[in-house]
């Protein structure tokens, strides 16, 4: 159990931002989702000791972050959504900087710097101003920098925002491989899903300061319920006339070409697709089961 | 394509000795238009020349048939940049309301389209809160709105979808379709091409400052065919699959991966595929499921990556 | 015999204590003033510094020397006085590049941390809003401090060794070395109190040195005009001047203005870090 909440009430303004909310953040790798406004920064917040409670109790690795928020701070890492760094400081120099802020002696500080660095592969560059890195490098100094003091719990905010595919699927590995090779557990924030079910196997979504969902991440996602997704080579109208005439309910899937079809296939027997894909002549690129992705589980959860 | 809207002609850009775009030519028209590349594949670039924030070092950009900038032309331009430039102060409404009196409108005028726009990109419970309180979710979703308050021909959106919730994003992306329907040119960026899958067919790619393709969103399906594809199956016999298939002549390397899956890799992709639920259906091999790894364009910029680099791709 | 040996690699956690939090205000200060070295107007500066100090240092010399032979009787006055008037000139010694110093590096400091986002980074870590602002303030005046005390030192030294008398020498430091500091902090405080009002460091600059050199005008005209020269001692660097004057060469106001000078130079200090403060407790760490 690395975080309790229990019965916060976070209010200001006249605007509730945490209703009553009760929650336990078990150890391993769990997600933090909720729309915009369903009080997942206030939450952050109160977690890191930057903001109070109206009322109610909390325990960050059986400390109180209201009483000792220096003493929480030393032991977790937050990694921002926005760029939080100093001018004209290197990579190095940035993560000795926050290792040293968090108490540890400068020589170990660079020597935790350096390891840091080479956990995230800032190679090179690592020697230069941060101001020039680029959006991929900036995220992973971001993170080292989040974690050179050696911390037992780990916030992440957004951390693959504005990334491009590779550098997104290098960041979201390393994030993966911080429970494994650092002992640090990781709370993950974040709007994309996708990230969720790569990296994640506890799930708490909150939406308007309440929590409406507590459960792994399996268990959200469900298994199959005979829908498949087939993605054709160009236009699937042909397969997908052929396929009504067998009597299979075919969906548009979404995308503007038309390309997608969204199968109902009970049984699971797909030789009736196979038989109308080489009777159309149409190239089938994808099929297989659609499970319920967190996207829509979550949407179904917000309603 | 009917009469060219925003038009680039061997535009290059240089940032010092920084290159923004290099030589590019490409003419975008009525209805929506996806923007494509990795990050620093010079789109932002792109979309500053188009609205004339940034002169190219070489070439012209047109829009409507002017050269921009053009006083005349701005005023048809709606623009949400990736940066943010917010007065923190102001409410939604009334950073809209302002920028929507730069636009031209009058007062009242204003004042009634910035409500309706925040409303439609779903701001309405938070349009009179300061911007200072927004979440980034909800900066994207202000500067959509003031992009487009003014009922501009043409839109230009950077990123619009980055940072936003799944309910958010759906909302962007009505907002995106219907002004296609509407017959307003729209370019809107990402890197993502599912992403922009769901909004439009006609992309643009940009690959390192320079166009890698454009046209129909299965001209860059094709390009995709260009790379070797990795294809996984899932059926109740793979041995029996795998030596039919170990036959056919586009079969680069095939292998077993535990008990109901087979893997190949191929340089033929259209033979390929026609060819898998044929062999499947002639063996009587119930395939359950077929995957490609490869079918994307995230596989391309992977590909173009490791060429560039000497290396084979993964 | 065992030809070799595989080490482990493991990650290893850190175990070693964490220290004291207000020690990290000078792990804030130490890394400010590396950065400052790092813009060559500061190390300009700092060597126009060096020479305006020489200049001092070299007319105390003279004078001294001059003193002790008799050849000075014109200003017998002076030397009368001189043991005293050193600790004077060791406060205003720096008055100049002391001034651009905090305009260099302190009037930019918040503003610059505002726009890299460096709330962030700061207070997502074991350290407070004092403690980060203790750190600022010694570091945004470090380099300034270090040229005032050093300048300080010699010319003590100098006085000292050049015949002054010893008590009277160093009752006068013990006396003018407060005002000194005092004089550099409060300057310090202003600037980062206005430094926290915006993004722009261009901006900040201006503000600071629109106040500073402003309000100089201002006060020191009015005072002469008016022939109330307490007025002097209500401004930023004035104040703590006024307050050596006072201690070093009993300078009086007369009545309740004599308590002007270390009231004034509070209020400047509290005011600049209490606007500061204020700000940075604003700071939003967690965005969304």
């Amino acid at each position: 159990m690395q975080v309790r909440v229990q019965g916060v009430t976070r209010s200001y303004e006249g605007v509730t931002a945490l209703d009553n909310l009760s929650l336990t953040i078990p150890a391993g790798r769990t997600a933090l989702l909720g729309p915009n406004g369903a009080g997942k920064s206030t939450l952050l917040k109160i977690l890191l000791g930057l903001t109070r409670v109206t009322s109610g109790s909390v325990e960050v690795l059986g400390v109180d972050p209201q009483t000792d928020p220096l003493g929480v701070r030393a032991r977790v890492g937050y990694m921002p959504e926005d760029d939080a760094f100093l001018p004209d400081m290197t990579a190095v120099e940035l993560c000795a900087y926050g290792a040293e802020l968090a108490g540890l002696p400068p020589n170990e500080a660079v020597e935790r710097a350096h390891a840091a660095l080479f956990h995230v592969g800032v190679d090179d560059k690592r020697y230069l101003p941060v101001q020039g890195y680029s959006t991929g490098l900036r995220q992973r100094t971001k993170l080292a920098a989040a974690i050179v003091h050696d911390p037992d719990l780990l916030f992440l905010d957004e951390p693959t925002n504005g990334l491009d595919p590779p550098s997104r699927e290098e960041m979201l590995s390393l994030v993966a491989d911080l429970k494994d090779r650092r002992g640090c557990d990781v709370v993950l924030s974040t709007h994309l899903l996708s990230d969720v079910e790569r990296v994640c196997d506890h799930v708490l979504v909150l939406s308007a300061g309440r929590l409406v969902a507590d459960a792994p991440l399996k268990e959200l996602l469900g298994r199959g319920d005979g829908r498949y997704l087939a993605r054709c080579k160009g236009d699937a109208g042909a397969l997908s006339r052929a396929l009504t005439d067998k009597g299979v309910a075919v969906t548009p899937g979404g995308d503007a070409a038309g390309s997608t079809l969204l199968l109902a296939l009970p049984d699971g027997d797909l030789d009736v697709v196979w038989r109308c894909a080489v009777d159309t002549h149409t190239q089938v690129r994808h099929l297989a089961p659609k499970a319920n992705t967190l996207d829509e589980t979550f949407l179904k959860l917000l309603e | 394509m009917s009469e060219p809207v925003l038009e680039l002609k061997g535009v290059s850009k240089w940032y010092g000795p920084v290159l923004g775009l290099r030589d590019v030519t490409v003419s975008v028209g009525v209805g929506v238009t996806g923007l494509l590349g990795p990050n620093g594949a010079g789109k932002s670039t792109l979309m500053k020349v188009l609205t004339g924030e940034v002169s190219p070092s070489r070439g012209e950009a047109r829009m409507l048939g002017r050269r921009v900038p053009s006083e005349e032309v701005f005023r048809r331009l709606g623009y949400a940049p990736e940066i943010e430039v917010f007065y923190e102060e102001l409410t939604g409404r009334e950073f809209v309301t302002a920028l929507a009196r730069l636009g031209g409108l009058d007062p009242a005028r204003a004042h009634a389209r910035a409500g309706e726009e925040l409303e439609r990109v779903g701001l309405t419970a938070a349009m009179d809160r300061p911007l200072s309180t927004y979440s980034k979710g909800m900066r994207q979703r202000t500067k959509l709105a003031q992009a487009l308050v003014h009922d501009p021909e043409v839109v230009i959106l950077d990123e619009p979808m980055t940072g936003l919730d799944p309910l958010a994003r759906a909302k962007v992306l009505d907002v995106v379709t219907d002004l296609g329907k509407r017959g307003r040119s729209v370019l809107v960026s990402s890197h993502l091409l599912d992403e922009v899958e769901t909004m439009t067919r006609e992309i643009v790619l940009l690959y390192q400052g320079q166009l890698l393709a454009q046209g129909n969103v299965h001209v860059i399906r094709a390009m995709i065919d260009r790379h070797p594809h990795h294809v996984a199956l899932e059926c109740d016999r793979p041995r029996d699959l795998g030596a039919a298939l170990a036959r056919e002549p586009w079969v680069v390397t095939l292998r077993f991966a535990g008990e109901h899956r087979v893997e190949l890799e191929t340089r033929q992709p259209d033979e390929a595929y026609s060819a898998i639920p044929r062999v499947a259906l002639e063996k009587g091999v119930k395939l359950r499921a077929l995957t490609s790894p490869d079918d994307n364009l995230a596989a391309v910029f992977r590909y173009l990556t490791a060429e560039r680099k000497g290396g084979t791709a993964p | 015999m065992a030809e070799g040996a595989i080490h482990d690699l493991k990650y290893k956690r850190y175990t070693g204590g964490r220290g004291n939090p207000w020690l990290r205000a000078l792990v804030v200060a130490r890394w400010a003033m590396v950065l400052q070295l790092r813009q060559r107007w500061v190390k300009v500066l700092f060597g126009l510094g060096i020479i305006w100090a020489t200049v001092s240092i070299l007319k105390l010399a003279m004078l001294s020397l001059f003193g002790n032979s008799g050849l000075g009787s014109a200003a017998s006055g002076l030397l009368a006085n001189l043991d005293r008037e050193v600790g004077i000139t060791a406060i205003e010694a720096q008055q100049g590049p002391t001034f651009l110093l905090v305009l260099a590096c302190g009037a930019p400091a918040l503003a610059a941390d505002l726009n890299a986002g460096a709330f962030q980074f700061h207070f997502a870590r074991p350290i407070g809003v004092g403690q980060y602002l203790l750190g600022r303030l010694l570091g945004s005046a470090g380099w300034s401090l270090v040229l005032s005390y050093g300048t300080f030192a010699v010319l003590m030294s100098v006085r000292l060794v050049l015949g002054g008398e010893a008590l009277t020498v160093l009752k006068t430091a013990a006396l003018s070395a407060g005002p000194l500091g005092l004089r550099v902090l409060a300057m310090t405080a202003v600037a980062l109190g206005l430094s926290s009002l915006t993004r722009r460091k261009g901006l900040a600059q201006a503000m600071f040195a629109g106040l500073v050199a402003g309000s100089w005008v201002l006060l020191f005209g009015v005072a002469r005009v008016a022939h109330k020269p307490w007025l002097e001692a209500l401004h930023v660097t004035g104040s703590a001047e006024a307050l050596g004057d006072m201690l070093v060469l009993h300078r009086r106001f007369g009545g309740w203005y004599d308590a002007v000078p270390a009231v004034a130079c509070a209020l400047w200090l509290g005011l600049g870090l209490g606007v500061a403060a204020w700000r940075l407790s604003r700071a939003e760490v967690v965005r969304g």
